[in-house]
């Protein structure tokens, strides 16, 4: 348990991230090994992830971002192109 | 492939009208409209070509609509071809794409769509299409390769951030994988890479761009790549069977999903991704979580941490009723009593114990004092005084007594020593005979005539001398009288001893 559920730190949290963490703690919690103030605190955190997803989920706007091919092939193609 | 729709055989009975009579104007006089043109077309069509032809080329693009439509190509022509019904129902080939054929039939100008079609009444297959096996060639050699095993294939991401569409940004495709990725999850980022889907140029610019955004992977965010165009012909259809696409395909550090053309439309590129999808359609489901689902799950998920978290809290707060309804906390001041009544029995007990301990000290302090007083050397003294003086009186008495009993003693014994004593009897008249050498003469054997003998009697002796002859024995001599006489031996010691 890392302390305290930093906010910002829960936000940036990919979905799956999160929902995997959220797994994690309800199997932490159902094992009984953590203690009950650790499960209170893993409760909060748990919270705060069901917020991310949520929030994720919730999102009605989609992001679109056009690029053209032989732009992204000048500006991101580190690798090189074929 | 837009371009083949305006074809509409419906609109075809004009055709076999006589086209108007062609007007010579004269020059610059009056333009022709375009409908003259058109016709003027038409009749230069069928007075420069044989009414009917011959064409071998390759079909593509084909589609059965009732009539079948289709175009005939080969390496850099196309011409449009139409078999209606009639003449598609008696025909003993199915037309296929890629096949390659010798159609026959008559070319019109068709005037409502400015196109010219072959309408072909026969059509014979010869043999499969030059591209077909080209394609099929390709096919073996990547699957000798490997890049066609389902192992090497890599799982889809379920709920991607961000997802990178490689399609042309005006095609029909990217719309459907947009509405359906809105639909279902609004939350997967787009990242829609323009790029050419057909021609010549498609193909290096499709792998180029797969390319780009696996090396830029980690800046633009995407977890998967989706190639994708929406169905055409063949050769529409090409560039994703060539060999520089599978190739970007299979080396993409990404995830590659690929939907290309139709269901029946099987390219290399789709041969070779990770995921095939039969349409855009289905490629965005597959790369969008259906988001109604994943909040179900998260409502289930959170009720679940709730509902554990209540479980596990009222567990501890019956645990911590439990212990406050306990007497120590439900009733503090008892345990001070309790307590308080320990430590009086503990006083009292201790109370007891002392005092008998002083008691028992008490007593072992006297019998001390008493035994020092003892040991005292004045009552020591006393103490050996008083044996003395003890001593001193049973050595008196014992010495009176002893005295006493000898008295007593000796009167007995006097008194037996007069009975026994020869004065006693040389009283009573007996005598005492000696030999000259004091011997008692105790037998006539010891008296030989002549001897001296001296007698006793009580009251003196006398001397004798033996006469005669011989003594003679009597039986007065016997033995017993004379012990009896002088008898008992006890008291002789004693006698001596005085």
């Amino acid at each position: 348990m890392p302390e305290t559920p930093k906010d910002h730190e829960v936000e940036s949290m990919s979905y799956e991230d999160a929902v995997g963490e959220l797994e994690a703690i309800i199997d932490r919690i159902e094992s009984g090994e953590v203690g009950l103030e650790d499960s209170i605190t893993a409760y909060e955190r748990g919270m705060a992830l069901v917020k991310r997803c949520r929030g994720v989920l919730d999102q009605a706007e989609q992001r679109i971002e056009t690029l053209e091919a032989s732009r992204l092939a000048d500006g991101g193609a580190e690798g090189g192109s074929a | 492939m837009a371009k083949r729709g305006l074809f509409d055989p419906s609109k075809m009975k004009g055709a076999g009208d006589v086209p108007p009579p062609v007007e010579r104007g004269g020059d610059g006089d009056r333009p022709w409209s375009v409908s003259e043109l058109a016709g003027r077309i038409d009749q230069a069509l069928r007075s420069g070509l044989p009414a009917a032809v011959h064409v071998r080329g390759e079909v593509s693009g084909f589609r059965d609509r009732t009539h079948w439509y289709f175009d005939l190509k080969d390496g850099s022509s196309v011409v449009n071809a139409v078999m209606f019904a009639s003449a598609a129902r008696r025909s003993e080939l199915r037309i296929e794409n890629g096949i390659e054929v010798v159609a026959r039939g008559r070319l019109e100008f068709y005037k409502p769509g400015g196109k010219v079609s072959l309408i072909v009444d026969r059509v014979e297959a010869v043999g499969a299409g030059a591209l077909e096996a080209r394609l099929k060639a390709l096919v073996d050699e990547l699957r000798g390769l490997g890049w066609l095993d389902q192992a090497r294939k890599r799982p889809t991401p379920v709920f991607p951030r961000r997802v990178a569409v490689v399609t042309s940004k005006t095609g029909a495709a990217l719309q459907d994988v947009i509405d359906t990725m809105r639909r279902r999850c609004a939350a997967v980022g787009l990242l829609v890479v323009d790029a050419r889907v057909q021609g010549e140029r498609a193909a290096p610019e499709v792998a180029a761009a797969i390319r780009a955004l696996g090396a830029a992977r980690e800046r633009l965010g995407i977890e998967a790549i989706l190639v994708t165009r929406g169905g055409g012909s063949m050769e529409d259809l090409w560039a994703f069977n060539e060999r520089v696409v599978a190739e970007a395909i299979v080396e993409s550090p990404v995830a590659v999903v690929a939907a290309i053309g139709h269901e029946t439309d099987v390219t290399v590129a789709e041969l070779v991704a990770d995921a095939r999808c039969a349409t855009p359609t289905q490629a965005a489901v597959l790369l969008t979580p259906d988001r109604a689902a994943l909040v179900r799950q998260l409502d289930s998920m959170a009720d679940r941490v709730s509902l554990l978290v209540r479980r596990r809290a009222a567990g501890a707060r019956e645990k911590v009723e439990a212990l406050a309804s306990r007497p120590v906390i439900a009733r503090p001041t008892g345990v001070v009593e309790v307590q308080a009544d320990r430590i009086d029995g503990l006083r009292r007990r201790l109370g007891a114990a002392a005092r008998s301990e002083v008691g028992a000290e008490r007593d072992r302090l006297a019998s001390l004092t008493l035994r020092l007083e003892r040991r005292r050397p004045a009552a020591e003294q006393a103490r050996w005084a008083e044996r003395l003086d003890q001593l001193e009186a049973r050595l008196g008495r014992a010495a009176r007594r002893s005295v006493a009993t000898r008295r007593e003693l000796l009167a007995n014994r006097g008194r037996e020593l007069a009975v026994v004593s020869p004065v006693a009897v040389l009283e009573r008249g007996y005598s005492f005979t000696t030999d000259a050498q004091g011997r008692a003469v105790r037998s006539t054997q010891q008296a030989t005539p002549g001897d001296s003998i001296t007698t006793r009697v009580a009251d003196g002796t006398f001397d004798s001398v033996v006469g005669g002859e011989a003594p003679t024995a009597d039986k007065l001599t016997a033995k017993g009288p004379q012990l009896d006489l002088f008898g008992g031996t006890r008291g002789t010691g004693s006698r001596r001893k005085r």
